[in-house]
């Protein structure tokens, strides 16, 4: 059961284990450092159907507040991912949200590894399975360390995200053609068989002036990308 | 059409080498079949007028044709990074991280909301739903159409908090019927943290001014001046409340907006079809031109008369594309009847002396300053709602000799014997019932007036007589007036508050409040009793307004608020319904202007009687609104929405 839902359950109970709230039958106790994010609510019902509602949000976002935003692991070389078998430790890896400013909202999360020379995209629940296998571990990351980890992922973002951007690009091409094709049939309806007036003066102008909002709003040349990093490690063999 | 016609008609068009047709001089596409659309791997146009400004932190320049890209990275990373002292972190925080971002990360299919953390609300489901329809599948542009107390605007404030905050849109202007001008401005700034700017003179404002929340009446929009100001601005996103206002193609509004440059449209209305199914097809071409191909199309394939649906399965598809509603049935929210009890008091001899030379006063005064603007209408309904709350706060006001000297001087002896009454009368009938209200049920209670003066002396009543008193006014500091909330939903008793107490506020733990004096406008009425009939209420809710028998305040209670069923009313529903007046005075100004110019009780109550009548036109004109909407729109009750 690979979905957000399952994932919910496993930090319900991962939270029990921490005593910051209680299981009883299908109803939630909330400690206290919890009740706020709910209202001030202590006991609530959680949707155990749905991931997209507004309790697993509120959940995740007083995890997201109260936990650490950085922590540094080892893990044994045994255990080392295949995924980042290609990189030399100690590796950086970061969870971020890549919000595509399209005229569509389009958000996607995206999980990125860096290491001495290379950058390279990482499913989103890497280390998930190794979990039980990492120890926390003194490794330190000085300023520069930091700053050039994140110049580097700066630096490949763009090509890491090519073909997402091109995708979103394509759609928005598309999606200007079809609403100028549109507004032609729309105009042409008004315009057919009409005489050069100041009402048809009218009406080219308005056309020629949802023409230029349309491209203003959907050329594909607007897009732009703010992505929001969430939290990151540092790991070694 | 050919070079020649284009010249003559002096519009920046050439024609398409591919298909022919006009285009926009310059435009990288053609308007007509897409030529030079770009697609992935093809060169990148020109940039064109509208633009975007680069990004917020454009932190890395990007190869040639990339978007730009920007980062925020979170302060605690860095620093928690960084820390010289190497901490070690223990892994089971990071697995609760690691799993809360697996619930919780946006895909293709869900989006998350960056404003539902930044604002001091909680949205219902819905509303959120509501609002991510229209920045994801609409793009940013539709209609909500939510049937009337759904909190229209709440969705509409989620969609502007979230484009403000992905510095998606800038200039923003939201059109509004001039009832609801302060009350959207509150519900920006409280609600959502939105600034609003209300230019002085919005007929001056230009492009480069034009950055920010720009709130104004349609009517003020509509003038000639202000018009033209608005219409040269390039808009990121117009909002239009009440949007039915537009629905005739020949109006003036209608023309107005349509003709407005903006990137994303959002209309707010309960009633997208009124009169015709055309005014669909009208509201809809606003948002999204051409989405019914055009009129003959439309009618062709939806309509069979004004009033009737071809197929209205398609139609609703289609709309579905453009427009989000939610029935009240859909959200679940029931909530429990309203209880109104009107108790009219009979004040005593000087009492009622004191009302009736007040009314004196203000008459004369009114006809000895006609002519000098509203300033002193307004003043004298101040003076006139407070000899109705009490004396002290009427004495408040006249011994603070606010009215004009001319008029102090010629009717020095009534003044003077004005407020001779007023120090007589310490304790009035009205003060009395209300002891008697409060101590009758240990119940929390929730009592309402208007002026400090009143606050005051009611509390000192109500203490002696053993009730346990909370305050809740503008004079005390926000840690204080938290506090306040505080103790009174864990004690009980009574709660004491001045209108700052009548917005924003949730008592939905109390089910009865008291209206100790009337104000004249009934939304703010509406908010009152909105603090406690509210999702959450689980008692039966108990509105009790005291009036003093002979005095305006009982005909404005009896012949207005009693016969349009204010109190009866669903949540939001005044709004919709005062917005369907024509008249384009605000009521309680109105109501003002009425008291003063009424000659005695009767004309008054005659007059009230008009006035009631005007609103009940309104209100019948809505409901028939709302029940077409419904027939169009909505599946049979009972079935699930598609």
């Amino acid at each position: 059961m690979n979905t957000p839902l399952h994932y919910g359950k496993h930090l319900l109970s991962l939270l029990e284990s921490a005593g910051r709230l209680s299981l009883a039958d299908e109803q939630v106790n909330l400690g206290e450092t919890l009740q706020p994010w709910f209202m001030g609510e202590k006991a609530v019902t959680p949707p155990w159907s749905s991931p997209q509602a507004y309790f697993w949000q509120r959940l995740c976002r007083a995890v997201s507040e109260a936990e650490s935003a950085f922590f540094r692991f080892s893990l044994p070389a045994s255990r080392w991912p295949e995924v980042l078998s290609d990189l030399e430790p100690p590796v950086w890896i970061f969870w971020t949200v890549a919000h595509f400013e399209a005229p569509r909202l389009v958000e996607e999360a995206v999980a990125f590894a860096v290491d001495a020379t290379r950058v390279k995209g990482v499913p989103l629940d890497i280390l998930m399975n190794e979990i039980a296998l990492l120890n926390p571990e003194k490794l330190h990351v000085t300023e520069e360390q930091l700053q050039d980890v994140f110049a580097r992922l700066q630096a490949a973002t763009p090509e890491l995200l090519a073909p997402r951007t091109d995708a979103i690009r394509a759609e928005m091409a598309s999606t200007l053609k079809t609403e100028l094709e549109r507004i032609h049939v729309y105009y042409d309806s008004l315009l057919k068989r009409r005489a050069i007036t100041e009402e048809t003066r009218f009406l080219l102008q308005e056309r020629e002036q949802l023409i230029h909002e349309h491209h203003r709003r959907l050329s594909p040349r607007s897009l732009r990308i703010h992505m929001r990093m969430q939290f990151g490690l540092v790991l070694s063999r | 059409m050919d070079e020649a016609l284009l010249n003559r008609l002096q519009l920046p068009y050439r024609l398409c080498a591919t298909c022919g047709k006009p285009t926009i001089t310059g435009a990288p596409y053609c308007m007509r079949c897409g030529e030079g659309t770009r697609s992935p791997g093809s060169q990148a146009p020109g940039p064109h007028p509208g633009a975007p400004e680069p990004a917020i932190v454009p932190l890395i320049e990007q190869p040639d044709g990339a978007p730009p890209i920007s980062w925020e990275i979170p302060e605690n990373l860095r620093h928690t990074a960084l820390l010289k002292r190497q901490k070690i972190i223990p892994s089971d925080g990071f697995e609760r991280r690691l799993a809360s971002f697996l619930v919780s990360a946006p895909t293709a299919d869900r989006i998350q909301l960056l404003s539902l953390g930044r604002i001091p609300i909680e949205p219902r489901p819905y509303q959120i739903d509501s609002a991510v329809s229209i920045l994801e599948s609409m793009r940013g542009s539709g209609i909500l159409a939510d049937e009337v107390g759904l909190g229209k605007t709440i969705e509409a404030g989620i969609v502007l908090k979230e484009m403000i905050l992905r510095d998606t849109i800038r200039r923003v202007l939201i059109l509004v019927p001039a009832s609801l001008v302060f009350q959207w401005k509150q519900e920006l700034e409280e609600k959502f943290d939105l600034v609003v700017q209300e230019p002085a003179s919005p007929d001056t404002l230009v492009e480069a001014e034009a950055d920010g929340i720009h709130l104004l009446s349609l009517a003020r929009a509509k003038s000639t001046k202000v018009q033209e100001a608005l219409l040269r601005i390039p808009w990121d996103l117009v909002l239009v409340d009440e949007a039915h206002a537009l629905k005739n193609h020949l109006t003036q509004s209608h023309r107005f907006v349509f003709s407005l440059k903006r990137k994303y449209t959002v209309l707010l209305t309960a009633t997208p079809v009124q009169n015709d199914l055309r005014e669909l097809y009208n509201l809809i071409n606003i948002v999204s031109p051409g989405f019914f191909r055009s009129i003959r199309w439309f009618r062709r394939k939806f309509m069979v008369d004004r009033f009737t649906v071809r197929e209205p399965e398609q139609l609703r598809a289609a709309c579905a594309r453009v427009m989000v509603r939610h029935r009240r049935a859909d959200t679940l929210i029931q909530l429990p009847p309203r209880k109104v009890n009107n108790c009219v008091v009979i004040p005593d001899e000087t009492e009622s002396e004191l009302f009736d030379l007040t009314m004196e006063l203000a008459r004369r005064t009114m006809s000895q300053l006609a002519g000098e603007g509203e300033h002193t209408a307004l003043l004298l309904s101040i003076l006139l709602k407070e000899s109705t709350s009490s004396p002290q706060a009427l004495l408040s006001t006249l011994e603070s000799a606010v009215l004009p000297r001319a008029v102090r001087e010629k009717e020095s002896l009534l003044l003077r014997r004005v407020i001779d009454l007023g120090r007589q009368v310490k304790v009035t009938a009205k003060m009395r019932e209300l002891v008697r209200q409060v101590m009758s049920d240990p119940e929390p209670i929730i009592v309402y007036t208007e002026y400090i003066e009143t606050l005051r002396t009611v509390r000192n009543l109500l203490t002696e007589a053993g009730a346990r008193v909370f305050v809740y006014s503008g004079q005390l500091r926000m840690r204080e007036k938290a506090e306040t909330l505080l103790a009174f939903r864990a004690q009980g008793g009574v709660l004491l508050s001045t209108e700052v107490g009548g917005q924003g506020l949730n008592l939905q733990h109390c089910h009865r409040m008291v209206n100790f004096d009337l104000p004249w406008n009934p939304m703010r009425l509406e908010q009152r009793i909105g603090r406690i009939h509210r999702f959450g209420q689980q008692e039966p809710v108990q509105i009790t307004n005291i009036t003093a028998a002979g005095t305006f305040e009982e005909v404005l209670m009896r012949v207005l608020l009693s016969k349009i069923r204010l109190f009866e009313l669903v949540i939001g529903e005044i709004d919709s319904i005062l917005a369907y007046l024509q008249d384009p005075v605000p009521l309680d100004q109105r109501i003002g202007r009425m008291i003063l110019e009424s000659p005695s009780m009767s004309v008054l109550t005659e007059r009230m009687e008009q006035l009631a009548e005007e609103i009940q036109a309104a209100q019948r004109a809505f409901t028939e609104d709302q029940l077409i909407s419904a027939k169009v729109l909505d599946l049979p009750a009972g079935t699930a929405p598609t």
